[in-house]
C-alpha cells in the first residue's frame, strides 16, 4: 500500500501543479474610438499569435520565439502573485492567464488606477519582444 | 431629549467653565496654519507625487520611478520666531510652487547699531535669509550673486541677483531685492528654482564644441549663410557662450548642465542655443529677434482638402499651431509655447514610439500649413470646443477652461506601426495615422468629437468604461461626436477604408446593424435589448451594446429635433447620470432631462419613453447606486474633547446614556480618529506629538506617544487600524501616510488636479481634516488654497478632496491620484471638516461657510452624483460625526461668547443614497467639543444574504475568513462564468473567469485582500449568483 500511495500523491502533485499553470498567456490592448483589440497569445512551446477583432479575435499571424524565452515569460508570469485587477480606460492594457479552468486578468488603463510595477514591465518586456518576431500569416485563422 | 436633559447637571458639572476657543477650531481662519517650514520631516518616507503619476503614457513611467527613489533626509525645523507677523503678502509661483513675490512689513533698523553697520550686500543677504524659511533655500548666501544694485529717485534701493548652483548660474532664474529709503527690506520678487542636489556641474565637451555644435544646426536648419567678415561688427557676431544650469521644462523636467551659445545669423537674427555640456545635444534654442507676438489665422487644406481657417500664433519667427483666440484663453497665466492656459494646442508625435516617444510642437515660419493631419486636428478641436461653448455654455473639457490638447501622428506604442484607432487618454486626444481599417483618423469631425466627449463624460457622470455604463459612456461620445459632424447618422465615416467597413461606416446610429447580420459581420451592433451581447471580449460589449442605446437616441431625435435631444441628453449626463448607470438608469435620467426641460406629459417625454421602449429597455427601479455596509452591531459610544481648563480630564468617553469616563489628560490638538471596531483612536496632543489611545470600555485604557517629533497638526486612523494619515501644524502641501504592516511611511505633495499636460493649477497650500474611507484606499480632506483672479485679487478658499493613498489590489501606498469633490465652489464659500457615513461609502458630511452673509451650516453630499442637501444651520464650524446607523449626526456648536455645546440632528439616509434631514439642532450638552461617534464591535458577514428574485445565493466557508474561501457553486454557474468580488465601495478588487469549476466548488486564495466586507459575484450569460464574505 505505500508504494501505492506515494505514487497516488506524487501523480496528484503532478496533475495540481499541471492545473496550476496557464495553459498560454496573452497579452494585448484594445479600445479607443474603433473598440479593436489587438492581442497575442503565447503557449509554453513559443509559439505566438496575433489576432485582432472587437468580440472574437481570429489570430491571423504566427510566429515563434524560443522555448527558454517563452518559459521566461511564464515563470515571470506565475511569479506575479496578485489577485485579478480590472480598471479599463477608454485604452485599456491586459494580461489574461487562460487555462482549462481558469482566466485571470489584469486590465488597466483608467485613470486613477495603476496596476502593479511587476505587470507593467512584465507587459512592456513581452510586448518589446513580440514586435521584433517575423509573423507569417496563418493559412486557416484559429480562434 | 428626556434624557438629555436628566443628565443636564451632570453635563454642566463635567464641563462646565471656560472652554479654549482655538482648541475646537470655531472658524475657518482658526484652521489656518500660519507657521512654514522649508523641509520635510525626518521620517524615512517614499515620495508618490501623482500630479505626475497620473498622466499614463509611457513616456512619463520613467518620471515616477525617478521621484520614487528620492526619499528624505533629516529636518532641522527651525522656529520661525514671528517673522509671519510681518508679512503682508506672498505669491506662490503655480509652476515651482516657490514664492515670487513677497512683500513684508519693514523693520526700524535705526534701532539695531549692527544693522545700521551694514553694507547694502549684507542687508539684502540679511533679508534673504529672514525670508528664508518661505523661499526654501538652503543658504541664500551660496545660491545668489548680486548683479546689479540701482537705488531710484525715492533712495530705495533695487538689488539685482542671479541664482546659482555650485558657482554656475541657473538661466532664467532671477530676483530683486528691493530695501526701503532706510535700507531695511520690504520687498521680494522674481523667479528662481530648487535645484535638486547631485546636479552634474562638470562639462565633458568644450565651449568651441558646443559653439560648433549650434553653428551646425543653425547652418543646417538654412537659418544661417556664412557670415561675410565685416571688421566693424566682428566682435559683436562673434558667438557668446556662457556654461549654465539649464531647467529643463520638458515632459520629464530636470536641469542639464549646458552651454549658453548666443549666434548671429547673416541676417542679423540673434539665436540662443542650450546645449547639453555632458554630450553635446542641442536641449533648445530658440530666435530672440524682436517680433511682434501674438494670435493669427491661416488657411489651409485638412485630410478631406477641404480649405480651413485654424487659429494660430506666432511667438518669436515661428507660428504653432496655437489656437489662443478662444474666450477661455488666459493669457496671464501662460507660459507659451508650451504651457498655454485655456488654448487649443496641437503637437506631433512624429510616429515615435517606445524610448524614443517624443513630442513636438508642429511649426511654420510664414503662418503656411502643409500638414493636412495636423490642420484637421487643430481645426475640429476648435469645433468640438465651440459645440459645447455655443450649446451648453461649457468652458472647455474640463469645465473650467483647461487647455485641449490634440496629437498626431501618434504610433502604435509597442511595434511603432501606424495606429488604427484614436483615443483619450484622460488628459489629451491622440490620432492614429490608420493602417488596415483606417485612414488618418484625425480627419474625422465626428472622431474628434467623440474623443473630446470622453474627455467631457469623465468630467462629469464619470461612467464607469465596462459593461452598460461603460456602452452609455461610449454612446454619448458617439451621440455629441454625431452632433458636431450632423450631416447623417453615420460614425466614421469620413475616415474608415472601404474594403474593411463595407458599409461605409464603423457604427451607425440609425441602423446598429450597419449592413451585418451578427457579430463576426465588422461594424455591426445590436440594436435591441434581446441582441445583447453578455460576453466579457471588450470590457463586456462597451463598444458594442452602445449600438442599442445609440439608436434610442436616433429614434428620440427623429421624433423630436435633434438639437431638443441633445439637449435633453446633455442634461441627463451633467444632472443625473453616475459612475455605475446602466441602461435603466439612463431611461430615467433622459426622462427626467426631458421633464426638466419639456414638462411632465410633453411630448419630448413620450417620445423618450417610447425610445427606450422600443429597444426593450423598459421601466422600472433605478440601480442602487449606493452600497451599505451591515451596521457596526457593538455598543455606541461619543468621544468628546472636555473643552473645560479647570477640568484636568481633556477626553471623555460617554455612552448613550451620556455616563462620561475620562480618558486621557492630554491637551488635544486634533479631534480623534478611531478605527472601525472601536478599540483604538488617535490624536495630535497640543504638543504636536501624535498618540495613541484605547478608547473600547472593553479594553484598559492605555495611551502612548506612537511619534514623538513634535510636528503634527492632524492625524487619523484607517478602519482597518493599519494605516495611519497625518499632516504637520505647519503650512505645507504634504500628506504623511504610515502603514503599521509593512513599517513605512509615504508621503504625498498635494496638487489641484487639472487636466493641463505639464502645467499644474496653483492653489493648494496645505490640508487639515483628514479620514480615512472605508476601504481604506483614500483620504477624504480639506485643503486651504490660494488663487488669484483676473483682476489680480487673492481668493482664499478651503476645499475637500479625495487621494488614494493605498491600493487594495497591490497592498501597497497608493498613487497619490487626487480627486476634488467639487470642481468649483463660488468665491467666498470655504467647505471642510469631511467625515464619511458610516454605512454608505459614498455619503459625505462636511462644514459649509459664506463669508459674506457669515453663514454656517452642515452640509450632506453623495459623492456619487455630487448632491447637496443642507443637514443643519450651525453658527461655527460643526466637526460632523455620524453615528453607527447614520440616524444622527453629532457636531459642535458655539455656545454663549466663550463656550461650545454637543448637538445632534436626525438625519435619513435612503437607499438610493437621498440624504434628508430634520434640520433641527438638538443639545446634548455644554463645555465639549469634537464629538466622535464610535461603536465596539465587528461588522458581520450576512451569510444568509439574498439577491434579487432568481439571483442564486452563494454559500462560502469560512466566512469570516482570513485566507482562502471556497464557495459552493450551483450547477447553473459552473461553466463559462464570471467572478467578481467588489469592496464596500463598490470597486472591483479581484475578477476571475472561469471555463469550467470541477466539483462545483471554488477556493478562492483571497490572502492579499485587506480585511474588510465583500460581496462575491458570479455570473454566466444566464445566470447570476452573489454573497457577502467577510475577511478579518
Amino acid at each position: 500500500m505505500r508504494p501505492l500511495l506515494f505514487l497516488t500523491s506524487f501523480l496528484f502533485l503532478i496533475f495540481f501543479q499541471a492545473c496550476a499553470q496557464p495553459d498560454y498567456l496573452i497579452f494585448g490592448k484594445g479600445g479607443g474610438f474603433s473598440g479593436n483589440v489587438m492581442q497575442y497569445r503565447i503557449t509554453h512551446k513559443g509559439k505566438i499569435y496575433k489576432g485582432s477583432g472587437l468580440v472574437d479575435i481570429r489570430y491571423t499571424l504566427a510566429g515563434k520565439i524560443k522555448r527558454s524565452e517563452a518559459k521566461k515569460v511564464f515563470d515571470e508570469m506565475n511569479s506575479i502573485h496578485e489577485s485579478a485587477f480590472h480598471h479599463p480606460g477608454n485604452v485599456y492594457y491586459f494580461i489574461r492567464k487562460v487555462n482549462e479552468e481558469y482566466t485571470t486578468e489584469y486590465t488597466w488603463g483608467e485613470n486613477g488606477y495603476e496596476v502593479s510595477e511587476s505587470i507593467r514591465i512584465l507587459y512592456k518586456n513581452a510586448m518589446n519582444r513580440f514586435s521584433e518576431i517575423h509573423f507569417r500569416t496563418l493559412k486557416k485563422p484559429i480562434e | 431629549m428626556k434624557t438629555h436633559s436628566v443628565y443636564y447637571f451632570l453635563l454642566i458639572f463635567l464641563f462646565a467653565g471656560i472652554p479654549v476657543m482655538s482648541m475646537a477650531q470655531g472658524n475657518f481662519n482658526a484652521k489656518k496654519k500660519t507657521e512654514i517650514k522649508s523641509q520635510k520631516p525626518s521620517l524615512n518616507a517614499t515620495r508618490i507625487d501623482a500630479s505626475h503619476s497620473s498622466t499614463k503614457s509611457a513616456h512619463t513611467a520613467s518620471m515616477v520611478d525617478f521621484q520614487l527613489q528620492n526619499t528624505l533626509t533629516r529636518n532641522p525645523h527651525v522656529p520661525l520666531e514671528s517673522l509671519n507677523d510681518k508679512i503682508r503678502k506672498i505669491v506662490y509661483s503655480p509652476e515651482t510652487g516657490l514664492p515670487v513675490f513677497i512683500r513684508t512689513l519693514p523693520e526700524d533698523i535705526t534701532k539695531t547699531k549692527s544693522t545700521l553697520q551694514q553694507t547694502t550686500p549684507e542687508r539684502c543677504f540679511a533679508y534673504l535669509d529672514e525670508l528664508n524659511p518661505m523661499l526654501k533655500m538652503d543658504s541664500p548666501e551660496d545660491q545668489f550673486t548680486i548683479r546689479s544694485i540701482s537705488t531710484d529717485r525715492f533712495s530705495r534701493t533695487h538689488i539685482r541677483l542671479d541664482q546659482v548652483y555650485k558657482g554656475i548660474p541657473v538661466y532664467g532664474a532671477d530676483v530683486v531685492v528691493h530695501l526701503n529709503e532706510k535700507g531695511a527690506g520690504e520687498l521680494f520678487n522674481g523667479r528662481y528654482v530648487k535645484v535638486p542636489d547631485g546636479v552634474n556641474t562638470i562639462p565633458s565637451i568644450t565651449p568651441d564644441a558646443a559653439i560648433e555644435k549650434a553653428s551646425l544646426h543653425l547652418n543646417s536648419d538654412k537659418k544661417s549663410i556664412p557670415l561675410p567678415a565685416i571688421a566693424i561688427l566682428a566682435d559683436r557676431l562673434n558667438p557668446e557662450v556662457t556654461l549654465t544650469l539649464y531647467h529643463n521644462k520638458a515632459f520629464i523636467p530636470k536641469f542639464n548642465l549646458a552651454y549658453h551659445v548666443v549666434l548671429m545669423a547673416s541676417d542679423f537674427h540673434r539665436w540662443e542655443y542650450f546645449v547639453d555640456a555632458s554630450n553635446g545635444d542641442i536641449l533648445h534654442y530658440f530666435e530672440n529677434t524682436c517680433h511682434a507676438d501674438g494670435a493669427r489665422t491661416a488657411t489651409a487644406k485638412d485630410l478631406n482638402n477641404v480649405n480651413r481657417t485654424i487659429n494660430t500664433y506666432q511667438l518669436g519667427s515661428y507660428y504653432y499651431l496655437l489656437d489662443a483666440s478662444r474666450p477661455m484663453y488666459n493669457a496671464a497665466q501662460s507660459n507659451l509655447p508650451d504651457q498655454p492656459a485655456g488654448g487649443i494646442l496641437t503637437i506631433d508625435m512624429n510616429n515615435t514610439y517606445g524610448n524614443n516617444q517624443s513630442f513636438q510642437h508642429i511649426l511654420s515660419t510664414n503662418n503656411s500649413w502643409s500638414n493636412p493631419t495636423a490642420v484637421s486636428a487643430h481645426y475640429n478641436a476648435g469645433i468640438a470646443y465651440e459645440y459645447y461653448r455655443q450649446q451648453y455654455g461649457r468652458n472647455s473639457i474640463d469645465g473650467n477652461g483647461g487647455t485641449i490638447i490634440s496629437i498626431i501622428n501618434v504610433p502604435d506604442q509597442e511595434t511603432g506601426e501606424n495606429m488604427d484607432n484614436a483615443f483619450w487618454n484622460g488628459r489629451f486626444m491622440c490620432y492614429g495615422n490608420g493602417e488596415t481599417a483606417f485612414k488618418p483618423l484625425a480627419g474625422g469631425l465626428d472622431v474628434a468629437g467623440h474623443e473630446m466627449t470622453h474627455g467631457v463624460i469623465e468630467n462629469t457622470a464619470n461612467l464607469e468604461y465596462d459593461g452598460e455604463s461603460g456602452a452609455i459612456n461610449e454612446s454619448f461620445a458617439d451621440i455629441f461626436g454625431s452632433m458636431m459632424d450632423d450631416e447623417d447618422w453615420l460614425i466614421g465615416e469620413d475616415v474608415v477604408l472601404a474594403q474593411a467597413f463595407p458599409s461605409g461606416a464603423l457604427r451607425s446610429m440609425s441602423d446598429p446593424h450597419n449592413g451585418g447580420s451578427d457579430l463576426n459581420d465588422r461594424g455591426y451592433q445590436p440594436s435591441n435589448m434581446n441582441e445583447k451581447y453578455t460576453g466579457s471580449e471588450d470590457n463586456h460589449g462597451v463598444h458594442i451594446n452602445s449600438g442599442i442605446v445609440n439608436y434610442v437616441f436616433y429614434k428620440i431625435a427623429t421624433a423630436i429635433g435633434r438639437d431638443k435631444a441633445a439637449d435633453i441628453y446633455y442634461k441627463a449626463l451633467t444632472d443625473y447620470l453616475t459612475k455605475s448607470s446602466q441602461f435603466i438608469d439612463l431611461r430615467l435620467a433622459v426622462i427626467q432631462a426631458a421633464t426638466d426641460i419639456h414638462g411632465s406629459g410633453s411630448n419630448e417625454v413620450t417620445q423618450a419613453a417610447l425610445a427606450f421602449d422600443a429597444v426593450g429597455i423598459t421601466d422600472g427601479q433605478a440601480t442602487k447606486v449606493i452600497p451599505t455596509l451591515p451596521e457596526n452591531p457593538g455598543e455606541e459610544y461619543l468621544l468628546i474633547m472636555n473643552t473645560d481648563p479647570g477640568d484636568f480630564n481633556t477626553l471623555y468617553r460617554s455612552d448613550m446614556d451620556l455616563n462620561f469616563e475620562p480618558l486621557s489628560a492630554t491637551p488635544l490638538a486634533s479631534r480623534p480618529s478611531v478605527q472601525d471596531n472601536g478599540i483604538e483612536a488617535v490624536f495630535v496632543a497640543d504638543d504636536k506629538t501624535l498618540h495613541s489611545i484605547i478608547v473600547s470600555p472593553e479594553y484598559i485604557t492605555d495611551e502612548i506617544i506612537i511619534q514623538d517629533d513634535p510636528i503634527w497638526g492632524n492625524a487619523v486612523l484607517s478602519k482597518d487600524g493599519n494605516r495611519i494619515g497625518a499632516v504637520t501644524d505647519y503650512a505645507d502641501t504634504t500628506i504623511w501616510v504610515y502603514d503599521y504592516e509593512s513599517e513605512r511611511w509615504a508621503y504625498y505633495t498635494l496638487y489641484n488636479p487639472t487636466y493641463l499636460e505639464g502645467l499644474i493649477a496653483a492653489g493648494v497650500l496645505y490640508a487639515d481634516a483628514l479620514e480615512f474611507d472605508i476601504s481604506g484606499e483614500f483620504l477624504v480632506y480639506d485643503a486651504y488654497n490660494i488663487l488669484r483672479n483676473s483682476d489680480g485679487k487673492d481668493i482664499e478658499y478651503w476645499d475637500v478632496n479625495f487621494i488614494r493613498v493605498w491600493n487594495n489590489a497591490t497592498h501597497d501606498f497608493g498613487d497619490g491620484t487626487i480627486y476634488k469633490l467639487f470642481s468649483s465652489i463660488p468665491e467666498g464659500v470655504s467647505i471642510g471638516n469631511p467625515s464619511f457615513s458610516k454605512n454608505s461609502p459614498n455619503i459625505l458630511a462636511f462644514d459649509y461657510f459664506d463669508e459674506e452673509d457669515e453663514t454656517y451650516a452642515i452640509l450632506g453630499c453623495n459623492i456619487e452624483n455630487n448632491e447637496v442637501v443642507t443637514i443643519v444651520m450651525n453658527n461655527n464650524l460643526g466637526w460632523p460625526s455620524f453615528n453607527k446607523n447614520d440616524s444622527r449626526i453629532t457636531f459642535t456648536s458655539a455656545y454663549g461668547e466663550d463656550n461650545y455645546s454637543v448637538n445632534y440632528v436626525n438625519i435619513e439616509l435612503s437607499d438610493e443614497g437621498e440624504i434628508t434631514s430634520e434640520g433641527i439642532t438638538n443639545n446634548m450638552f455644554t463645555g465639549g467639543a469634537w464629538s466622535v461617534y464610535y461603536a465596539t464591535g465587528i461588522r458581520n458577514a450576512i451569510q444568509e444574504h439574498t439577491g434579487p428574485a432568481g439571483e442564486h445565493t452563494l454559500i462560502s466557508y469560512p466566512n469570516p475568513f482570513s485566507g482562502t474561501v471556497s464557495l459552493d457553486i450551483p450547477n447553473e454557474l459552473s461553466s463559462q462564468c464570471t467572478l467578481e468580488i467588489l469592496n464596500v465601495s463598490g470597486e472591483n478588487v479581484y475578477s476571475d473567469y472561469y471555463n469550467k469549476v470541477n466539483g462545483n466548488i471554488l477556493t478562492l486564495d483571497l490572502k492579499d485582500l485587506p480585511p474588510g466586507y465583500y460581496i462575491v459575484r458570479l455570473s454566466n450569460e444566464k445566470e447570476v449568483g452573489s454573497g457577502r464574505i467577510l475577511k478579518f
